[in-house]
Formats: structure tokens, C-alpha cells, sequence
């Protein structure tokens, strides 16, 4: 799962960690650490073009721009996971008023100077997702997340409650991800081969070790966080956590393709004539990413 | 009316009952016996039936029918193949168990049978047969009582995208996984419960689904999905080199746990109250 994060060169060494496991605390330490020096390089990149940003480009793609955009005006928006920001600042852009929590202090220094230059309302929050109650009060129209956000989560089921709780009765969450089907992909093979270990949950998360990767957004860049642990969610887990927090589902859209803005640097899975990426000669063979929308009940 | 694909189905579906009643997968000998032919998953999952009205779509003929029969259900099973159903209905009789048994496809079930169920089930190989899920879903709805429960239990759509895993072991994506408006062209060798037994209807047509399709159908209907759970394991092999271990299901050589074979899924139909739109 190379390319899951850190595009380039392979991670070395892939497997579940064996032997002591790390602390929790200790797995949330190197994820930040990474996070905030991938903010440094993505804050630069040609990838997140905060120039284009500051000068008005959205940064928001379909499915969610399509899906969720037309109907953000006016509402209260939560975006979980937000990184520096830009997809919370579009949002505010479309007439939402908007809180971005992120664990990465630099990402949230970063949001909140974009904020400011780009003369947009809106909130940010540092904080480890699971301790964000602690700082955050109030109900919320709409709880957004995207792209590349479930595989730094241990736990869905405390996730889906925290979700739940920021909704307002009849509120909604909605989510657009790479598809879990996809992490059951292996990255060695250009034809798609399931059996990489990474589709069914294991408590016990991944350690990638990086050595010398780049980051997906600038994958020249040499990225020093010598380590990162991500947990697997197979779709069966997100949807019966939402559900089991009392959400109701109202769709589940699955996708055979990848924007130009979602890419994966695996040898099976290479760009179209629009930018998109998909399977080779396999169109219909596999969904590559999916969205999902989901109601509070009152 | 049955259109050129379902004809086809028919005749392999009426053939596959005769070798099937014979079959050491079916093992109707022990059925007889009171053996249940149900597994864990759905036995678990679903819980206690006693006392409910069951509804079995595509229930071929009627194991898992007189099954839940056997657990205090009021059962109705459905199936499209008239041999399967006249098999179904000589089981129950022999083994005094009551159950209703229709011939109907899902399509035209409406107009074959009367009434409101407080399960509607089925399983294991069933939603491949049919081109319409929108359709399916609407039914499984019609015969719901408010409050009533769906449950199904399934071949996984990823496993299904799988190539030939004894030409390729390597475990290769070949699709489809989306749906099609044309089904496809399968050449039957044999049956699941009897690779080696000679076919004489060896043409049939089978349709994929995907995960957001069965969802969204059901959802589109009116029911409320509750949970949606995945299982490493096979109820039939998918290959010669899957191996059935002491609890029953079939695995990947080597025990791996690392591809979904299985799904399940529970749905209830909603009273009528708020969903939570303004």
C-alpha cells in the first residue's frame, strides 16, 4: 500500500508491527509528525496550488462537489480531518459556515493564515479527532470528511458516535473516500491482484516505514517521519458504525475511477486521457472510490 | 412471461434440482434425519424465528425453508423452478412440516402470492440470477409488514470480480463489478454441489451487482439498512484449491483471511415515522 499516502518509492518494510507495539499515544505522535511535515510540503506544492486557491480555484472535486456543493449554503459544516484547510475555506466559499478540525498543528496554523488572506469566516481546530469534544461544542448541519482520512482512525465505532453527537437532528454526514476495495489491491502487479492484507480490520495497524518516500502531493519531496500506522476499514465497517451510531443511510455511490486530484502511484492504476485514473482495459472491473451520505434521525 | 434469459435459467435450474436431490453437498438424507442445512451466519444473525411468517425467495427446494420451519417459522419458500418447488412440497410432506411453497419468479410474486411477512430471506447465490434489483427490492418491500425484517446473506461482489482462481491462484481482478443492462453469458461445467455431474443445459445468464446497487435498491424501497458485515470465508469453493475447515466454510490455501467471500445484511422496514427529512 505504497502509494496509500507516500507516493514514490516503496515503503520498506510493510508489515503489522511484531513484537512490543507501540503505545497509542506513541502511533498518534508519528502520524502527526508526519502530518505536519507533509503540511510544510504540501503548503508548496503544484498539487494543493494555494495560489490558484487564494485567487479563487475551488478545491473540491466530484463526487462531492456535485453531491454535496448545491446544498452547503447557509448551513453549519464540520469538516473532520481537514488538513490546511482548503477544502473547509471552498466550502465557506459556497455560503457554508465552517469549522475544520485537524490533529496537525502546523495544518491548522496554516488553515487559519489562509482564512485570514483569503477573507474567508471560519473556524479552525486543533485536535486529535477522538479528543475533539473537549474543544469543540455545538451541533452541526452537515459532518464532512474526504480522501485519504479512515486509514489514520483505530477505532469507526468511536468515530460514527462523534459524528452522530455534531449533528443536529436531522442533520447529515457525508463522506467521499478511496473505496476499501482498493486497499485489498496488492501494489506489486500491474494487473489487479487482491491478497495485500489490507482489507478486513486488524487492531494491530500497518507500519510503513519510509525511507525516502515522497509525499502524494509532491512526490520529488523526501519526507524525514521515519513511520506511520494506518488501520484497515473494510465498507461493511463504515456503513454498520454509521448506522450503529444512529445514522441512516441514505446512499452509497461507488465510483470506477479516480479524479486527477486522487492520485495513487500503484502500477495497476494509471491515468486516463482526462487526468482520471483507472484500471487499464478493466472499466467496470472494480470500484476505486466511493461516497456516502447518511442522516440523524430525530 | 419468461424472457430468452430466464428460459435458459430455467432448464439449468430444473436440471441442477434433479442432481441435487442426490447430492452429497445436499445431503438430504440427513436433512431427513434433522440435520438443519442452515449455517451459523444466517442462524446467528437472524436469530429467533419462532412464531414469525417467513418469506424465502429463490429458496430452490426448500432445505433451508423447512430449516427455519424446523425452528418454529411459519414459512412460505419461492422459487422459480417448478421441479424444485414440486420437490420442496413432497420433502415437507414426508417430513410433516408445515410450509407453503409457491412456483413464481421474484418479478411476478406479487401477483402469485398473497399476504405480509415478518422476515423476508434469502441467500447465498440468489441476487446473480436476477436482472432487476429495483424490482426485488420493491417486492421484498410489498411483503414486509412495518417493522418487518430483511435479511440476506451473499456471495461478495468483490469475490465475484475474481478470475478463474484454478487458472489464475494468483487471485486476479477480472470484473465486472458494476451492473449491466446485458446479462452475462455463463458456460456452466457441472454444478457447485457436483463439479463432476454432466449438464445438459449448460447456457445460462447472470447478472452482477454491485455493493451501492443492492443498498440503494433497498434503501430505495423503503427500508432501513442496519448493518452491513463481511466474512474471509466461502459457503461453496470458488476453486478447487479452497479447503473446507472444521467449522464448515471454505477458505483460501493456506487459511488466508484476507479476501471478503461472504456478505451479510440486515434491513428493516421503517413504520412510516420521520427519517429525519424537514
Amino acid at each position: 500500500m505504497s502509494g496509500d499516502r507516500l507516493a514514490g518509492d516503496a515503503p520498506a518494510g510493510g508489515d503489522r508491527f511484531a513484537g512490543d507495539a507501540p503505545a497509542d499515544d506513541d502511533r498518534l505522535a508519528a502520524n502527526k509528525a508526519l502530518w505536519d511535515e507533509l503540511t510544510a510540503i504540501h503548503e508548496r506544492s503544484a498539487f494543493y496550488d494555494v495560489e490558484g486557491f487564494l485567487d479563487g480555484a475551488s478545491s473540491l472535486t466530484r463526487p462531492e462537489l456535485d453531491e454535496l456543493g448545491p446544498e452547503v449554503a447557509g448551513k453549519r459544516l464540520l469538516y473532520l480531518q481537514c488538513h490546511f484547510g482548503l477544502d473547509t475555506l471552498s466550502f465557506a466559499r459556497l455560503g457554508a459556515t465552517v469549522t475544520g478540525a485537524d490533529f496537525s498543528g502546523r495544518a491548522i496554523t496554516v488553515a487559519r493564515r489562509l482564512a485570514a488572506e483569503s477573507g474567508l469566516p471560519a473556524t479552525f481546530v486543533e485536535s486529535d479527532l477522538y479528543e475533539l469534544p473537549a474543544v469543540l461544542d455545538g451541533r452541526f448541519d452537515i459532518v464532512f470528511t474526504s480522501w485519504g482520512v479512515l486509514c489514520w482512525l483505530s477505532d469507526l465505532t468511536r468515530w460514527a458516535r462523534l459524528i452522530a453527537d455534531y449533528l443536529a437532528p436531522g442533520g447529515i454526514f457525508y463522506i467521499a473516500e478511496f473505496h476499501p476495495f482498493l486497499f485489498a489491491l496488492t501494489d506489486e502487479s500491474e494487473e489487479p491482484r487482491l491478497g495485500a492484507d489490507s482489507y478486513f480490520h486488524n487492531a494491530e495497524p500497518h507500519a510503513w516505514h519510509n525511507e525516502g518516500s515522497g509525499s502524494y502531493a509532491a512526490p520529488d519531496a523526501r519526507v524525514a517521519a521515519p513511520v506511520q500506522y494506518e488501520w484497515d476499514h473494510p465498507l461493511g465497517d463504515i456503513v454498520s458504525a454509521l448506522t450503529a451510531a444512529g445514522l441512516t443511510i441514505e446512499y452509497l455511490h461507488e465510483f470506477p475511477r479516480l479524479e486527477a486530484r486522487q492520485r495513487l502511484d500503484w502500477p495497476c492504476i494509471v491515468p486516463g486521457e482526462d487526468g482520471s485514473f483507472g484500471l487499464p482495459n478493466l472499466p467496470d472491473a472494480l470500484p476505486l472510490s466511493f461516497s456516502l451520505r447518511a442522516r440523524r434521525r430525530n | 412471461m419468461l424472457n430468452e434469459f430466464l428460459m435458459a435459467n430455467l432448464g439449468l435450474w430444473n436440471e441442477w434440482t434433479e442432481i441435487h436431490e442426490t447430492s452429497a453437498f445436499y445431503d438430504l438424507e440427513g436433512f431427513k434425519a434433522g440435520h438443519s442445512s442452515l449455517h451459523s451466519i444466517e442462524r446467528d444473525e437472524l436469530g429467533a424465528v419462532a412464531g414469525k411468517r417467513l418469506l424465502h425467495l429463490q429458496c430452490h427446494f426448500g432445505l433451508d425453508t423447512l430449516s427455519w420451519a424446523r425452528l418454529g417459522a411459519t414459512v412460505t419458500g419461492v422459487d422459480f423452478s417448478e421441479r424444485a418447488i414440486g420437490l420442496a412440497r413432497s420433502l415437507a410432506s414426508e417430513l410433516a412440516l408445515p410450509a407453503t411453497f409457491v412456483q413464481s419468479t421474484v418479478d411476478e410474486l406479487e401477483s402469485n402470492l398473497a399476504g405480509s411477512f415478518d422476515i423476508v430471506f434469502t441467500s447465498y447465490g440468489a441476487i446473480e440470477w436476477l436482472a432487476d434489483l429495483e424490482r426485488w427490492a420493491h417486492t421484498i418491500a410489498h411483503f414486509l409488514a412495518p417493522g418487518g425484517t430483511f435479511y440476506m446473506v451473499e456471495l461478495h461482489p468483490l469475490a465475484r470480480t475474481l478470475d478463474d482462481l484454478d487458472a489464475h491462484p494468483e487471485l486476479r481482478v477480472a470484473g465486472p463489478y458494476f451492473p449491466a443492462s446485458r446479462p452475462r453469458r455463463l458456460r456452466i461445467h457441472g454444478s457447485y454441489a457436483d463439479p463432476d455431474a454432466h449438464i445438459d443445459h449448460d447456457l445460462a445468464y447472470g447478472w452482477s451487482h454491485s455493493f451501492a446497487e443492492i443498498l440503494n435498491a433497498l434503501i430505495g424501497a423503503g427500508l432501513r439498512l442496519e448493518y452491513l458485515h463481511e466474512f474471509p470465508f466461502s459457503v461453496v469453493p470458488f476453486s478447487r484449491s479452497m479447503q473446507r475447515a472444521a467449522d464448515g466454510w471454505y477458505y483460501l490455501p493456506g487459511g488466508r483471511r484476507d479476501v471478503p467471500f461472504l456478505f451479510s445484511l440486515k434491513a428493516t422496514r421503517t413504520n412510516g415515522e420521520s427519517e429525519g427529512r424537514p
